[in-house]
């Protein structure tokens, strides 16, 4: 039960922390990645609570999909290479 | 005996003559630090502290096998490519390690290259990891650093954590989760995001259309592999692989032999290894990483133990998804007496491995265009009209032959 207990603690700090890193980052490309790792340890939390298949389908949908899609419409918007040059 | 119970005496022989000796010793020579050290030690004599260590190793045993399988894959890979384009393929690693011994130690070479051209080249792999671990690591300098280095590490230990996934057979598992399959597809959808990331932060015009392919072809075929894998599901009523392969061997077929998924569910099978091949990325599906036109794709800009982690980390992949195939299949480690269950299940993850590897050297690629088509307009359907077919199976065609009294066919 103890270490239960100081898990969720640890998960749930690294999750405040990865958060304030969505939030706090310079580029949106980063903060998309610190989102998803977000969503996967709160996958984590799942587990702790005893709802397994809960967190499969969070990893699943959220990680797998969300995530992906994000990132692609963050990419197929115009941006230029580091270095000046259009793409 | 189970591999869980052998680990965990395994852990209990650990723990008693090694580890809390260790810590009582430990514990008499630094009294200042003896609480912790003492709490260790009694942490480990309960039943809490054995099973956390019995998994470890089991872990550890299941993780060692799958790389035992990656460096045979490999190997096999290239031997085959070789028959294939009709040449030998690796076959003096033995004797090129010994020249170099030799070498080394300052002797002359003990043997002539010229003389016998015959030899054992399963040890080509370690020569290419010593090579690669020896490459310097390039980052390029406008590279967004941090996405660098992070996208190999999601892709890698996304698929590393795959080999203890899968069992091999009901005694032998490292894992027992009861949505056992499922997590493993969790597994698989993790990649794209580290295919996507490493892409972009190359910097790289190649490396960016490689990753958007990658993922494009990995979210639209992770669709009908699902629904593929959904029939089988409910078929077995469960996500547990003890279950599906447990339920394979009830029904019978032509001379009694056991019906196995791929006989009722053929449509199923079929959008299945389709699907899995584009998913692990293989030809005729490498479009992401074509050589010819997109140098590499996303991995242009890696190199040295990076790269060849790339590399490995597809072939864990593969191991992995051929597994699945098994499981959900092809009737998983069942098998004639003699033989153990573990050894029939891996040589049909090797058969459809080489499978594979015949489609590889002898298939052309697809394109761009045809890959979405072939993914939404054809596959999407085919494994839909696969699940109506296991509904009637299951749901109404035993609701009518209790009325209408039907032979029992499936």
């Amino acid at each position: 039960m103890a270490l239960d207990l100081l898990f969720f603690w640890i998960l749930a700090g690294l999750i405040l922390a990865a958060a304030w890193a969505v939030v706090n980052g310079n580029d949106i490309v980063h903060s998309v990645v610190w989102l998803s790792t977000v969503f996967l340890l709160t996958a984590g939390i799942f587990i702790l609570a005893e709802a397994e298949f809960l967190a499969v389908i969070q990893v699943l949908v959220y990680v797998g999909a969300i995530s992906v899609v994000i990132i692609f419409g963050i990419m197929l918007t115009k941006r230029t290479l580091k270095g000046g040059e259009d793409v | 005996m189970s591999l869980f119970s052998f680990c965990r005496w395994m852990a209990e022989w650990t723990a008693n003559y090694m580890l809390i000796p260790v810590f009582d010793f430990q514990k008499n020579l630094f009294p200042p630090f003896s609480h912790p050290a003492g709490t260790i030690a009694d942490w480990l004599g309960t039943d809490g502290g054995l099973d956390t260590l019995a998994w470890t190793f089991a872990v550890n045993i299941a993780f060692a096998i799958g790389m035992t399988n990656l460096i045979l894959v490999i190997h096999l890979e290239r031997k085959i490519a070789a028959r294939i384009q009709d040449r030998r393929g690796p076959m003096l690693s033995f004797r090129s390690f010994r020249e170099l011994g030799e070498d080394l130690a300052g002797e002359a070479p003990s043997w002539r290259f010229k003389d016998n051209y015959s030899g054992i080249g399963i040890l080509q792999n370690m020569a290419d990891g010593i090579k690669a671990i020896t490459k310097e690591l390039i980052v390029p300098a406008k590279a967004d650093k941090f996405l660098f280095t992070m996208g190999p590490i999601i892709f890698i230990s996304s698929s590393v954590f795959l080999l203890v996934l899968f069992p091999l057979s009901d005694r032998f598992a490292a894992s027992s989760a009861p949505a056992g399959l499922m997590v493993i597809m969790a597994a698989f959808s993790i990649a794209p995001i580290g295919v996507l990331t490493s892409g972009w932060a190359s910097n790289n015009k190649y490396s960016m259309i490689g990753g958007m392919r990658s993922a494009a072809q990995l979210m639209s075929y992770e669709i009908p592999l699902l629904l593929s894998m959904a029939g089988v599901f409910l078929l077995a009523g469960s996500f547990d692989p003890v279950t599906i392969v447990e339920q394979q061997q009830e029904g019978t077929w032509l001379f009694g032999l056991p019906m196995w998924n791929f006989i009722p569910q053929f449509l199923g099978f079929i959008v299945f290894m389709i699907c899995i091949l584009a998913e692990v990325e293989r030809v005729p599906f490498d479009l992401p990483e074509a050589e010819a036109e997109l140098v590499e794709g996303w991995t242009t800009e890696y190199s040295g133990i990076r790269y060849m982690l790339f590399l490995a980390a597809e072939y864990i992949r593969g191991f992995a998804g051929a597994a699945v195939c098994t499981i959900l299949f092809l009737g998983g480690w069942a098998g004639p007496w003699p033989i153990p269950p573990e050894i029939w299940f891996l040589s049909k993850v090797y058969l459809i491995l080489i499978f594979w590897i015949f489609i590889r050297w002898t298939v052309p690629r697809i394109r761009t265009d045809q890959i979405l088509e072939l993914g939404w307009k054809k596959l999407l359907p085919l494994s839909l009209i696969n699940i109506l077919i296991v509904i009637f199976m299951v749901e109404i065609y035993p609701y009518f032959s209790d009325i209408v009294n039907l032979p029992e066919v499936f």
